[in-house]
């Protein structure tokens, strides 16, 4: 059985997808704020969503190697896993049933499903 | 990015940032803030918007309903509800910020010299409430100065107790490789779930054995049959959920879940400690209480070091297999593929 996902968890699974090998705690962070806008996201937020989704088993993180403009620091980074990719293209095609629903319903009023 | 690195926080600014940020996640955390500082506003602004997500994220993630509620009775039993309430926050909290490997052998005995002047602290503390009078008196003067010596001499027992810990830590096996290919990870990973699922079977059995125990000897009475109650529900808990290895298809996955397998192996360890020691330490408590009410006090305080010294042990029992797992955890986490 595939696992229910939250809006926030689609959107940061979202986000890990599409950055590929370069997601981490930065770019993520960037990624989540341009699908979740006009909402902000704190970084926080996505550190904790990210650590609840590790644990769940949807994701995996490891570390890389240290860089200097980190102060030394290595950066964590994340890939979904079979369990993430599965969830998450199940809340996809959740959305897209609501999306035809909505626009079947809504389409006389001249709204129009976004692409 | 030479620029970048030049373009850092101040020092003292972000030795504050490092200290709030909890150990498991300060490398990563506190790096992005590097990377993405501007001014000193800016990073001091986005580090206290992280640093609480942060914290309740570990609070999450090392939170352990069994083992709080076994530490919320312990304190209750010993210093009523409002110490227990104003604690358990301070434990759940301290536990966000356990750090990720094992102390260090001096900061160890530190710790041990620490907790036998707490004892002579308490010893003292504990003497002068039972008796209601004040250790000034010619009877309270030889014997205060009479207890300021147990500490001093358990120094030598707490430190050997310690040491042999730490050297019973070195000796488990470590995954100190840089590289490892996918096969070595999967078998390693089997190896430790089959020893994993050996002692989980040795301890239900024992459990077991406790329980039937513990309902068997009326003096205990209605705590007993409770006890047994827990102590057979842990074994049953151990029988039904045994170690098993998630499938994973590649060395990413294999990786992840030998992780979880040993954060789940660590709070599962902790809970059994506490356990066993937390029934021990509320009859030591007790009986150290009653004994030195009735006027026994020599009785009532070998109680006492009976209780602080079981605590002790069982504190430093999890503070070295905590570290263990995170160095462990910490080592996979840096552990490279090496293909063929």
């Amino acid at each position: 059985m595939t696992e229910n996902l939250g809006q926030f968890e689609q959107i940061v699974l979202t986000a890990i997808l599409a950055l590929d090998e370069n997601a981490y705690g930065v770019t993520i962070h960037a990624k989540v704020e341009e699908l979740a806008r006009p909402r902000k996201i704190t970084r926080g937020a996505v550190y904790a969503t990210l650590d609840r989704m590790e644990d769940k088993g949807l994701i995996a993180s490891w570390m890389s190697d240290p860089t200097p403009e980190r102060g030394g620091r290595s950066r964590r980074h994340y890939r979904l896993e079979k369990t993430g990719l599965q969830a998450l293209k199940e809340s996809a095609r959740t959305a897209r049933r609501l999306i035809d629903t909505i626009a079947e319903n809504l389409g006389g009023l001249g709204w129009k499903a976004p692409r | 990015m030479e620029g970048a690195a030049l373009n850092t926080p101040p020092e003292m600014l972000d030795r504050v940032v490092r200290l709030l940020i909890p150990p498991a996640a300060r490398e990563a955390v506190v790096g992005d803030l590097w990377e993405t500082y501007r001014s000193p506003s800016q990073y001091a602004g986005e580090a206290l918007r992280t640093v609480p997500y942060v914290v309740f994220s570990q609070m999450r993630r090392y939170f352990n309903l069994p083992v709080l509620l076994l530490q919320a009775m312990l304190l209750y039993a010993c210093f009523g509800p409002v110490t227990a309430a104003l604690l358990l926050p301070v434990l759940m909290v301290a536990d966000a910020y356990q750090p990720v490997s094992r102390p260090t052998p001096r900061r160890a005995m530190r710790g041990a010299v620490l907790v036998a002047f707490a004892l002579v602290v308490f010893l003292q503390v504990a003497w002068s409430s039972y008796h209601n009078h004040s250790p000034l008196t010619v009877d309270g003067v030889w014997l205060g100065i009479g207890l300021f010596f147990v500490g001093p001499c358990l120094v030598p027992f707490l430190c050997l107790l310690r040491a042999s810990l730490i050297v019973s830590s070195d000796r488990r096996p470590t995954l100190a490789h840089r590289e490892w290919t996918t096969e070595e990870l999967a078998r390693n990973r089997v190896q430790f779930l089959a020893g994993l699922r050996g002692t989980q079977w040795l301890e239900a059995a024992v459990l077991g054995g406790a329980a039937l125990w513990t309902w068997r000897v009326p003096e205990l009475g209605l705590l007993g049959q409770m006890l047994a109650l827990f102590y057979a529900a842990a074994a049953l808990f151990l029988v039904l959920n045994p170690p098993v290895a998630s499938s994973a298809d590649d060395f990413l996955s294999l990786r992840a879940g030998y992780q979880r397998d040993l954060a789940r192996h660590q709070q599962l360890r902790r809970f059994l400690w506490w356990l066993w020691c937390t029934p021990a330490l509320m009859v030591l408590h007790d009986n150290a209480v009653m004994v030195a009410g009735s006027g026994h006090l020599a009785d009532g305080i070998l109680h006492g070091i009976a209780a602080i010294m079981l605590y002790f042990f069982v504190s430093a029992l999890n503070r070295e297999s905590a570290g263990w797992t995170q160095e462990q955890i910490g080592q996979l986490c840096r552990m490279r593929e090496r293909l063929g």
